[in-house]
């Protein structure tokens, strides 16, 4: 028999430092940066590198924002679905009585 | 290949304050390490679907890990770039100025310099070539440094393009710092075979790290170029030192191994062997006097060559990246490094010394000099002197003069300022130098002793200012009557002559030289006239023409000369 453990209230304390996170990540804007440096050196390679790279960079901080954000999601539904779950149990389990029930 | 108008617009100020940008985004990057740990699922969870989110952390993890990475190669790149975009577009403008001031073109689409103006005496023409020709070499330095830093720069952002960059296991400040060291760029090697004004232009270009890195790892480039400053030079080849003596050591180690294993019938090769090996302790016997030389302190090794029959160095006392007046010695007939350096060299000291006095009795109290024992030619030796590299002939001054030529170049080039040069010649070496000094060299005052000529039998082949060449011959030096190369210097028209006779200056006894090897005795006039000659005055000079009677059958005949 599998055996389960949860801790819903550590469930939700790491979902929300992961909402935290995706918070920070969002706000750190790795693009302008890369723009400003082609403008900086017209007419060599470097231009055409650094676009390259402003693209990758904005879709990968946009992504794992974006995938830290379904994360928390995840978590959180997996913690009140726990809840849920013990409340359901321990509702069917209230009414038992009989012999050697206090 | 950015072109040179592109290389003025480009803006290091800009490029530096991305890199300033980079860091901070890594650092706000970094920064969610505690936010990444307490996101963890917590280990107690474990199901199915605790094991599914400890994984998408995992993923999550090692994204974030890898994108500072980057962002950490980046800025380092970046970060080095603005350095060497910053000195390029220096360079490259002040080659530009130097081209306006002098009035010559520059094509901006080929780097091409050009003259503007006719000139007015055809003697101009050698100075002027010599002129454009370094500031032709300046800007296609700068210009080359420039693009360097640009595709060093585009490479590491392909890298990061191209995902190959990895933050590694560990935290995310330990994938910043793997990412910073990745960041580095290749260092620009130096141009093949130019003049010493190209390689100064590559050395200035290079970022100060970089020059360390030189130094340090391939000092083998600039050991023995010309165009690269003193203090570099030095340092590379005290590095070189001990590796050359490795080398040696274990060459003469191999040799001596087969001289121990010829067997009974192969004594016809020993004689051969031990040749070599007799040239492999002169050589190392050479390392020695160099490093005692050095040991005096004070001192800068400015060439250093095992390679050729005889090691050739090049020892300078005071600082020449600095010093006001410069003086390099080219010794003749008979010098080796092994030796002949710590006399030479003990000569340079007692001349930097009287030229110094001179200066300070002249009341100039703060400029200095710097004098050079320059062996860095393979003089003529008593075994060679049946054949081409023979005291009667001019080939080894001819090769040597090459490359003194290019030390004498190499000496304005590698400075902000030009010194107050001057070159001296002893013997065959007053040969060498005067066969050097028929290039543009930047010479400004030239003497010669005991000479037997200078190559050239007319005063104006020499590129000295005139009033500037001066010989000096002493009572019983033979060698100074022959006029073997090109006719007796006594008898040229236009060289100054110089006692080295007894003479009282201002109170001071002066001893005689008499021969050909007391020039540079201590406290002689024929000293007192070199020294007052490199300290850059006239007005103590003691003239004389210094004809003898030996000057009597070296008088040229007319008109076949």
């Amino acid at each position: 028999m599998t055996e389960i453990s949860v801790d819903a209230a550590a469930l939700r304390t790491s979902a929300g430092r992961m909402g935290e996170a995706a918070e920070v990540a969002g706000s750190v804007h790795l693009g302008w940066p890369m723009t400003d440096l082609a403008e900086a050196m017209t007419g060599g390679v470097t231009g055409m590198a650094s676009r390259l790279v402003r693209t990758d960079w904005l879709a990968t901080i946009s992504s794992w924002t974006t995938a830290v954000q379904a994360q928390e999601s995840s978590l959180r539904a997996s913690a009140d679905a726990y809840d849920g779950s013990d409340a359901t149990s321990a509702t069917g389990l209230s009414g038992l009585t009989g012999p050697g029930a206090r | 290949m950015a072109t040179i108008e592109n290389i003025l617009s480009w803006d290091a100020d800009a490029i530096d304050a991305v890199a300033d940008a980079l860091v901070q985004r890594r650092s706000d990057l970094v920064g969610l390490q505690d936010e990444l740990d307490d996101g963890a699922p917590p280990t107690s969870w474990s199901s199915e679907a605790g094991a599914l989110a400890a994984a998408e952390h995992a993923r999550l993890k090692t994204v974030l890990t890898d994108l500072v990475a980057e962002i950490s190669l980046a800025a380092t790149a970046v970060d080095i770039a603005a350095v060497a975009v910053r000195t390029a577009r220096r360079d490259l403008e002040a080659a530009l100025e130097s081209a306006r001031v002098h009035d010559f073109g520059v094509d901006r689409t080929t780097g091409e310099v050009f003259e503007l103006v006719c000139l007015a005496e055809p003697d101009d023409d050698q100075d002027r070539q010599a002129q454009l020709n370094e500031i032709a070499d300046r800007i296609e330095q700068a210009w080359r440094n420039a693009n360097h830093a640009d595709q060093e720069l585009a490479q590491s952002l392909l890298a990061v393009h191209e995902g190959n960059v990895s933050g590694g296991d560990g935290s995310l400040a330990d994938a910043a710092s793997s990412g910073a060291l990745l960041g580095g760029r290749d260092i620009l090697a130096p141009p093949a075979g130019d003049s010493p004004s190209d390689h100064n232009a590559w050395w200035n270009g290079l970022t100060p790290d970089e020059q360390q890195a030189v130094i340090a790892d391939h000092p083998e480039w600039i050991g023995g170029t010309d165009g690269i400053p003193a203090w570099a030079r030095d340092g590379a080849n005290r590095s070189l030192l001990g590796d050359f003596r490795t080398d040696l050591q274990d060459e003469r180690a191999a040799l001596q191994a087969r001289i121990d294993g010829l067997g009974f019938f192969e004594g016809w090769r020993l004689n051969g062997l031990e040749n070599e090996r007799d040239v492999l302790d002169e050589k190392l016997a050479a390392l020695d006097e160099v490093e005692d030389t050095l040991a005096l302190g004070g001192r800068q090794l400015l060439v250093l060559d095992t390679s050729g029959p005889q090691t050739r160095a090049a020892i300078a006392i005071g600082d020449i990246d600095t010093a006001d007046h410069v003086a390099v010695f080219t010794p003749g007939f008979t010098s080796t490094v092994q030796d002949s350096m710590g006399n030479y060299d003990g000569s340079m000291e007692d001349l930097q010394l009287r030229s110094t006095e001179e200066l300070r009795r002249s009341g100039d109290l703060t400029s200095t000099v710097a004098t050079v024992s320059w062996l860095g030619y393979e003089a003529p030796q008593w075994d060679g002197v049946i054949g081409g590299g023979s005291v009667l002939s001019d080939e080894l001054a001819v090769a040597g003069a090459r490359d003194l030529a290019d030390f004498y170049r190499g000496v304005d080039s590698s400075r902000a300022t030009d010194p107050h040069l001057t070159a001296l010649g002893h013997s065959y070496g007053s040969l060498t130098t005067g066969l050097a000094l028929q290039e543009q060299t930047g010479v400004d005052d030239m003497v010669i002793f005991g000479s037997p000529g200078l190559g050239t039998s007319h005063v104006e082949d020499l590129d000295v200012p005139s009033d500037h060449v001066f010989r000096i011959e002493a009572r019983r030096d033979a060698v100074a009557d022959g006029g073997m190369f090109g006719i007796d210097p006594s008898h040229m028209s236009g060289v100054g002559g110089l006692s080295a006779q007894e003479a009282t200056i201002d109170g001071v006894t002066y001893e005689e030289s008499v021969g050909h090897s007391e020039y540079l005795h201590d406290d002689t006039t024929s000293q007192h006239n070199i020294a007052v000659v490199v300290a850059g005055g006239n007005d103590r000079l003691v003239l004389e023409d210094g004809r003898g009677a030996g000057d009597v059958f070296s008088w040229p005949v007319p008109g076949t000369y």
